[in-house]
C-alpha cells in the first residue's frame, strides 16, 4: 500500500488512521473490541457508528476473512449522546 | 496431535493474567499464555480505572496497594504503552451524618497504619474541588490515590510479555485437564491441542468456578455486575479522582445498607466519577448480583446519574455517549485468592479481587512469580490461600 494511502483517517472522532489499525491487526486485534481497545477508534463521540463497519472491512481484508465472521462492537445505550439534564430532571418529576 | 510443553503456563489473559506473564517473562522458564477470547476483553476492559486507597480494609490489602502502586509508578516508565497513571490524589465525598461518622473513624484507622489521609470541611474541599455542590458535608482525602487507563494497563503487561518471548495463544479454551496419578501435567482445549506444564496458574476470574467444576472445585466466588456511563470528552473538570462515601460504606460496612426498600441500596448503587486523560467522565457504579448478565438496566442508569448530580450539579449539561458493564469477581470475604489449589500441588490459583483487580494487579503479579519460583515472599498472603475456605 503507498504511505499517502496510510494517512486516511478512519475514526474521525479520536482520529486514529487506517495504518495504527492495519498493524494492531497485525499485533492481533482480531474484532471491531480488539480494535477499539487498542486504538480508540469508536470510542469517540459516534461511539462507533461510522466507523464500526469500515474497521470491519480492514479486519476482514487482513485477516482474509468474509465480513460476516468479524465479531462487531457491543450495542449500548445512549444511541446518540444525551444530557444527564434528561436523567436528573425526571427526579423532580418524580418527587 | 498438536503438543506444547511449558515450565508454566497461565490461564487467561484479563489484567491478573497479564500482570503474572509480564513478571514472568522476565525469568528464564518457558511461559504460555492462553486465553479464550483475547487480551483483556472481560472485566479487565469493562471497568473503571480507580487506583484507590482510601478503599482499602487496613491490613493484608493495603499493605499490598501500597506496594502495587510503587510497582506501577515504575512501570509507567517502562512500558512503551501510555498507562496513564496519574497519582492525582482522591476524595470520598461525604454526604450525610452517618457517612461521616463511618469516615472519620476510617480516617482514623488509616492514619495509625501510616497512610496519608486527612478529613476535610466542606469548605476545604470545595477549594480543591469547585464543581462540587455546596451541600456536601466535607470529604476525606488521599493523596497517593489516583487512576489509571486499566485498558491500557492490561495490553502493556500482556504486549511486554509477549516481547519479552512468552507465547500467547488467544481464542484457546480449556476442554479438560490432563491427570497422571492424581497430579495435573496439563490441559487440552477445545481445539484439542495439549499444553503440558510444570505449573499452571488459573487468572481466570469469574471464570474460575465453571473450570474447577472439572476437578470439583469449587471456590466462594462470584460475578458482581458494575454498570458504569461515559460522558462525552469535556475540559478538565475534576482534579481528583471521586468517590461518595456510600461507595467506601458499603464496601467496607455492608450492614449499614441493609435496606433493601432503598432501590440505591438494592441495586448497590454507590458513586464515582473519574475523568480520564482523553477528558471523559466515568460515572459509576452498581453492585449486583445477577449471574452472568451484562445487561444496562435503565433504573441503574437514571439513579446512578440523579446521585451523580446531586453531588456535582453541573454535570446536567453534559452529554452521556456510551453505557457499559462489567462482572467483578466477588469473594465472600473481600479478599482475593492467591494461592496453591489443593490437593494439586502444581496448580496455582490468582482471582477473586473483585473491584481491586487493577490496583492490586502489579504486586499480585509479581508475588504469584515469587510463588511459582519458590522465592521467599516479602508478605505474609497466608490470608489469602484457598486454604481459608477449607
Amino acid at each position: 500500500m503507498s504511505n499517502e494511502q496510510d494517512d486516511i483517517i478512519i475514526c474521525r472522532c479520536n482520529e486514529v488512521s487506517i495504518k495504527e489499525i492495519r498493524e494492531t491487526i497485525k499485533n492481533g486485534a482480531r474484532t471491531v473490541k480488539d480494535v477499539k481497545r487498542r486504538t480508540r477508534a469508536g470510542m469517540g463521540l459516534c461511539q462507533g457508528r461510522t466507523c464500526g463497519k469500515t474497521v470491519a472491512r480492514i479486519i476482514a481484508n487482513e485477516l482474509k476473512i468474509p465480513i460476516e465472521e468479524v465479531e462487531m462492537d457491543t450495542q449500548r445505550i445512549p444511541v446518540r449522546p444525551v444530557k444527564i439534564k434528561n436523567f436528573s430532571s425526571k427526579e423532580e418529576n418524580d418527587e | 496431535m498438536n503438543k506444547k510443553k511449558y515450565d508454566v503456563l497461565i490461564v487467561g489473559a484479563g489484567i491478573i493474567g497479564s500482570a503474572i506473564a509480564y513478571f514472568l517473562s522476565k525469568e528464564k522458564i518457558k511461559v504460555g499464555v492462553i486465553e479464550k477470547g483475547n487480551i483483556g476483553e472481560g472485566t479487565s476492559s469493562a471497568c473503571d480505572g480507580y487506583v484507590f486507597l482510601q478503599s482499602k480494609k487496613p491490613g493484608i490489602s493495603l499493605k499490598l496497594a501500597l506496594e502495587s502502586i510503587h510497582i506501577l509508578k515504575q512501570l509507567q516508565d517502562e512500558f512503551e504503552r501510555d498507562i496513564e497513571y496519574e497519582q492525582k490524589g482522591g476524595l470520598v465525598i461525604i454526604n450525610n451524618e452517618i457517612e461521616k461518622k463511618v469516615l472519620s473513624q476510617k480516617v482514623k484507622e488509616h492514619q495509625a497504619f501510616g497512610l496519608e489521609v486527612q478529613m476535610l470541611d466542606t469548605e476545604e474541599t470545595l477549594k480543591i474541588e469547585p464543581f462540587l455542590s455546596k451541600e456536601i458535608l466535607g470529604s476525606t482525602y488521599g493523596k497517593l490515590d489516583g487512576s489509571i487507563n486499566p485498558i491500557a494497563l492490561t495490553l502493556a503487561f500482556a504486549e511486554t510479555a509477549i516481547k519479552n518471548g512468552i507465547d500467547f495463544y488467544p481464542s484457546t479454551e480449556i476442554e479438560n485437564f490432563i491427570y497422571e496419578n492424581n497430579h495435573i501435567i496439563g490441559i487440552t482445549s477445545t481445539k484439542q491441542e495439549q499444553f503440558f506444564a510444570d505449573k499452571i496458574v488459573l487468572a481466570t476470574g469469574i471464570y474460575s468456578n465453571k473450570l474447577l467444576s472439572k476437578i470439583n472445585i469449587q471456590l466462594p466466588m462470584k460475578p458482581r455486575r458494575g454498570q458504569v456511563i461515559v460522558s462525552e470528552p469535556i475540559a478538565p473538570l475534576l482534579n481528583h479522582a471521586l468517590l461518595s462515601g456510600r461507595y467506601i460504606c458499603a464496601k467496607l460496612l455492608p450492614e449499614m445498607l441493609q435496606d433493601l426498600s432503598d432501590p440505591l441500596n438494592k441495586m448497590g448503587i454507590s458513586f464515582g466519577i473519574e475523568q480520564t486523560k482523553s477528558g471523559n467522565l466515568l460515572i459509576g457504579t452498581t453492585r449486583e448480583f445477577v449471574g452472568e448478565s451484562k445487561e444496562i438496566t435503565f433504573q441503574a442508569i437514571e439513579y446512578i446519574l440523579k446521585h451523580a448530580t446531586s453531588i456535582i450539579p453541573s454535570l446536567i449539561d453534559i452529554n452521556i455517549i456510551r453505557t457499559f458493564s462489567g462482572l467483578r469477581p466477588y469473594t465472600i470475604d473481600g479478599l482475593p485468592i492467591i494461592s496453591k489449589l489443593i490437593p494439586y500441588d502444581n496448580l496455582f490459583i490468582a482471582a477473586g479481587h473483585e473491584g481491586d483487580g487493577i490496583t492490586l494487579s502489579a504486586i499480585t503479579g509479581k508475588l504469584v512469580k515469587q510463588i511459582l519460583l519458590e522465592e521467599k515472599l516479602n508478605y505474609n498472603i497466608e490470608e489469602l490461600d484457598y486454604k481459608r475456605f477449607l
